[in-house]
């Protein structure tokens, strides 16, 4: 399993989609200024008998939204210049407002559409500030008196019905925008959501991995328990291959590690644990149901196996020429946990160690079985005693690897 | 169809000796003498019929080298495999004694050598030593009882020939990784043309019977590897083949080389099926495509895409051509399909590979995400934007042919399976049910949306779908959980993701309420919100119903069963997809632990059995 390492497509166009916020609330800021604008127009005309009576409110009803657009535009991507524009809108709004001479319906509308728009954007503070600066475009105008004096104008028909349509269209476009972006944020939270999954899996796949380092064995009571208990192996099968075909430093490790990955896949067939290598040495643990026997399998089928398919050239690899097999006491643990350094240690390793030095020389090659574990053997017949001839032979060497 | 009778050959001698011992009890050294000087030496290619189930009986036969396959036709026309006799068994007894006819047909599955005595001197043995007789028939009584081994079916070594169709390949390389792979599984000898000449000597020919016969009982694997072109060992190795593998680059020209033209003209290859597998090499990020143009230009019974480096690809080879495939089934049941992603998830968090995936309905569109290579994160969330976003099956219509139009699905469907089922990177299926033939349809090849579109067809729900004039159905219909389609596959190891819900729940009503109780059930406050047998509902317990016999029949043959609880979820709880796979999840890990620790050859785990410890290069 893989996991991007870096944050969904989604979620890093954040800019993009910003963009994308700012010209549709630019567009939705065109609207309600053409909206008002309408509005005005239509109540001079209509009900005031007198068209084109605020000629500069409909000028900047009309150019106001472009304008900041042109000068603050690109402060919206900061969200608190942004709301400079929307309080700019209470200050246009009061004034077409005052214009109308408060007149109910009307004015009830664009009210409203302010409160809701300040209410989304920045909530009550923001409301506070563009009734302030409502009141103060009401002011501007110079109708406030009027309305204190209580004298509010009825609307007439045309106005009344328009400003129903506005309202009714303006929500419309308005829901339209946020359904839009309910959309987006559902495909950036499942974007979000598949991120922390892969990221959540990943985890729990390196924690494996962790794991994996250890012997099979011991990463199941790691992944049980959180810890390793030593374990002490009075009777423990163990076995040591060496390597030839590195004399030479390699280039790299890639030959020594193909030649242990195939070691380790036969002894795992037969149920043994490579516990650890140490350059052309390795050590390999027997338990439950191998047994001395089945450690001689493993052993003759990874001789086989190498002499079956020697490495063309030292780069491709090495090839085990021993493999001594001794039974004695062990333990296996960690040594440094932190470092994750699981070793075998104990008077059988030791005796097994010894064993391989002292028969460096009289069997350079083959399957070798230490007299302890040749007592124990189904058919210790089949290995002949070295040095021949002695009462205590040091080891005992497959008959096989004496008739080569 | 014996080719060619001579004397028994001295060099054979011994093994006949050795099989006549075992068949008749200690002979006398005049007796034997006797037997060996009326032996013949006939010789069988691969392909070629000793002789057939009813034929008369005159003889009896040792096999000296190669190998034979012994196959019993049964009452109901079938016929059963139920031994492959090696070097130094007897075959041909049975009749010899009881005097009916051949008990079974004997074909030779290798060039083989065999030894023939002829009854009459059988006859004359048993006149002289009429204990040979209780022996013989001691002998046949222990074979039919299985308790000898000749009876029990058994494959014995699988030679695998590896044939480069293009000098582009690393041919070593990719053999040498491929013999590290087999070597999970058993003994691997890998030998090609200039190794067998210097173990075997000579040249390759009938000489190279014996030494091969040899190096198959001693390793579980043979792995040869072809020469470019066409020679006698190539020739030698195709008579000993099980398995061949074309080795292609698929960055080339997809029409058959020379080699394959060679290979495929021989008479051995005509007569003798031996499984043939397209391995197609792809550069390491590159994606399969037209894969059919190489499918349409040779008879193979499988193809793998593997990707240049990767070892996950060579060992998914390796398992299918030792046998030791994983095939994951997938059944269908509606949103409970969600279940299926929580299993994956375990499984590739317990390292068990999957090399082959198929599934009905909601289990097909499920393994669709491991086909492609996704891994159960990407899965995920693909399913989730499909299933929450884009709304497949939102276009419903006047229910005249069914509740949902199915354009949606269609489109979604299309968008996200454009590709064709052969340039899936692993082997996959679909079934569906075929209404006009009223039969299983199982869908592995041609493009993968019309095949998920026919598996998922509920009926009455979406329209079915149509293809060369059949119409299909949802697969859950006749077969909700194909585990015997995949069986019938693949060898090795089957797991199977079964959604049922054994325990139904009772009906929550006493009768079956009017709509508007039911409405106002549903919507008013306070009232009980009980499950009723809605259409929909209604509809799709039926179609999963009708296969539920043949389903607990089918689980049998899953060597993993999973069914996670998921009573709480309902067929249509799209929503709830979360809660669901992870129900799927916590079901499944604890149960493929435990049967890992049962095959651990199955681990695949860094670090376990894969020398990750010693370095990812390797």
């Amino acid at each position: 399993m893989t996991m991007n390492s870096s944050l969904p497509a989604d979620l890093l166009s954040e800019s993009g989609s910003r963009s994308r916020l700012s010209t549709q609330i630019y567009l939705v800021r065109v609207i309600f200024g053409s909206m008002t604008a309408l509005l005005l127009a239509v109540n001079d005309a209509s009900c005031q008998g007198q068209p084109g009576a605020h000629p500069f409110l409909l000028l900047v009803g009309l150019s106001y939204p472009h304008l900041g657009q042109l000068l603050l535009g690109r402060l919206d991507d900061d969200l608190r210049h942004g709301r400079a524009l929307f309080v700019l809108d209470g200050l246009y709004a009061g004034a077409v407002i005052g214009a109308l001479e408060f007149s109910g319906l009307p004015s009830l509308v664009i009210l409203v559409i302010c409160l809701f728009n300040w209410m989304i954007v920045g909530g009550i503070s923001l409301i506070g500030l563009g009734l302030a600066l409502m009141l103060l475009g009401a002011l501007m105008t110079g109708n406030l008196p009027a309305i204190t004096a209580g004298v509010i104008p009825a609307s007439c028909k045309p106005v009344l019905w328009l400003a129903a349509g506005l309202f009714t269209l303006y929500f419309l476009i308005v829901a339209y925008v946020i359904h839009m972006l309910i959309g987006t944020l559902q495909r950036q939270q499942a974007a979000l959501q598949a991120y922390a999954d892969a990221a959540h899996a990943a985890r729990g796949l390196a924690e494996r991995a962790l794991l994996s380092a250890f012997p099979r064995s011991v990463a199941r009571q790691m992944e049980t328990t959180g810890r390793h208990t030593p374990e002490i192996l009075p009777a423990a099968d163990l076995m040591l291959i060496e390597l030839a075909g590195f004399e030479t430093p390699p280039a790299d490790l890639v030959p020594l590690q193909t030649t242990w990955r195939a070691c380790e896949t036969i002894l795992a067939r037969h149920g043994i644990e490579l516990i650890k290598t140490c350059g052309i040495r390795g050590i390999a643990l027997g338990r439950g149901d191998a047994g001395l026997d089945g450690l001689i399998a493993a052993a003759r089928e990874i001789l086989t196996y190498f002499s079956d398919h020697p490495p063309q050239s030292a780069a491709q690899g090495g090839n085990p020429q021993r493999v001594l097999i001794h039974r004695g006491a062990a333990t296996l643990g960690l040594v440094q946990p932190a470092r994750l350094d699981l070793d075998l240690s104990g008077p059988g390793l030791e005796a097994l160690l010894t064993l391989a030095d002292r028969t460096a020389a009289l069997a350079p090659r083959g399957l070798l079985v230490s007299p302890a574990a040749h007592r124990l053997l189904q058919a210790p017949g089949r290995f002949a005693p070295l040095p021949a001839g002695t009462e205590a032979p040091a080891c005992y060497l497959e008959r096989s690897e004496l008739a080569a | 169809m014996n080719i060619g009778s001579a004397p028994l050959s001295a060099g054979y001698q011994a093994l006949v000796a050795a099989a006549l011992d075992q068949l008749c009890g200690a002979l006398d050294e005049a007796s034997l003498a006797a037997l060996l000087a009326d032996a013949r030496q006939v010789r069988i290619p691969v392909g070629g019929t000793l002789y057939r189930q009813g034929e008369p009986g005159d003889c009896l036969h040792v096999v000296l080298t190669g190998r034979l396959q012994v196959k019993v036709r049964e009452a109901d026309g079938s016929e059963r495999i139920i031994a492959y006799p090696q070097p130094g068994e007897v075959v041909g007894e049975i009749a010899l004694l009881s005097g009916a006819g051949r008990a079974a047909t004997i074909s030779a599955v290798r060039d083989t050598t065999l030894a023939t005595i002829p009854r009459a001197a059988i006859d004359r043995l048993i006149a002289r030593h009429p204990q040979v007789f209780s022996n013989i028939a001691r002998m046949i009584i222990a074979r039919l009882t299985g308790q000898r081994g000749h009876i029990a079916t058994r494959s014995g070594a699988r030679t695998l020939l590896i044939v480069p169709l293009h000098r582009s390949l690393c041919l070593d390389e990719w053999c040498n990784a491929l013999r590290h792979e087999l070597l999970r599984f058993g003994t691997v000898l890998q030998l090609d043309a200039t190794l067998a000449k210097a173990r075997f000597g000579g040249t390759p020919g009938p000489d190279y019977g014996q030494p091969l016969d040899r190096c198959e009982q001693d390793h579980d694997f043979l792995l040869l590897v072809a020469n470019p072109v066409p020679d006698d060992w190539n020739r030698i190795c195709r008579g000993y083949a099980d398995e061949i593998v074309l080795l292609a680059d698929a960055a080339q020209d997809p029409a058959l080389t020379e080699l394959e033209r060679w290979l495929f003209d021989m008479p051995e290859t005509k007569s003798h099926h031996a499984h043939i597998h397209l391995a197609l090499i792809h550069a390491a990020e590159a994606k399969p495509r037209r894969t059919r143009d190489w499918l349409a230009a040779r008879r193979v019974d499988r193809h793998h895409h593997l990707r240049m480096g990767s070892r996950e690809d060579l060992a998914r080879l390796a398992r299918f051509l030792s046998g030791n495939a994983v095939g994951l089934v997938l059944a269908g049941g509606g949103a409970r399909g969600f279940a299926h992603l929580g299993a994956i998830r375990a499984l590739g968090e317990a390292g068990v590979p999957i090399d082959m995936v198929g599934g009905a309905s909601f289990g097909a569109l499920a393994a669709t995400g491991l086909a492609r290579g996704l891994n159960d994160a990407e899965s995920f969330a693909e399913h989730r934007l499909a299933f929450t976003c884009e709304d497949p099956l939102g276009d419903y219509t006047l229910p005249v042919m069914s509740l949902v139009r199915g354009e949606h699905l269609n489109r979604v469907l299309r968008s996200h399976l454009p590709m064709d089922i052969e340039d899936l990177w692993l082997p996959f299926f679909a079934v569906s049910s075929d209404l006009s033939a009223n039969r299983v349809r199982v869908h592995e090849r041609g493009p993968l949306w019309q095949a998920i579109r026919a598996s998922v067809s509920l009926p009455a729900i979406l329209p079915p779908a149509i293809e060369a004039g059949h119409l299909l159905v949802d697969g859950g219909v006749l077969n909700n959980l194909p585990i015997d389609v995949m069986r019938s596959r693949m060898q090795g190891k089957i797991i199977a993701v079964d959604l049922a819900v054994d325990v139904f729940a009772e009906a929550a009503y006493q009768r079956i309420p009017g709509t508007l109780e039911y409405l106002t059930d549903q919507l008013l406050p306070g009232r009980p919100r009980r499950a009723a047998p809605t259409l929909t509902r209604v509809i799709l317990q039926v179609t999963t119903l009708a296969s539920r016999k043949e389903v607990q029949h089918a689980r049998k043959l899953a060597d993993l069963y999973l069914n996670p609880p998921l009573m709480d979820f309902d067929f249509l709880d799209w929503r709830r997809m979360r809660e669901i796979a992870e129900a799927g999840y916590r079901h499944a890990l604890p149960r493929i632990e435990e049967w890992l620790s049962r095959h651990p050859q199955y681990d695949y785990r860094p670090g376990f059995m894969n020398g990750w410890r010693f370095g990812a290069a390797a």
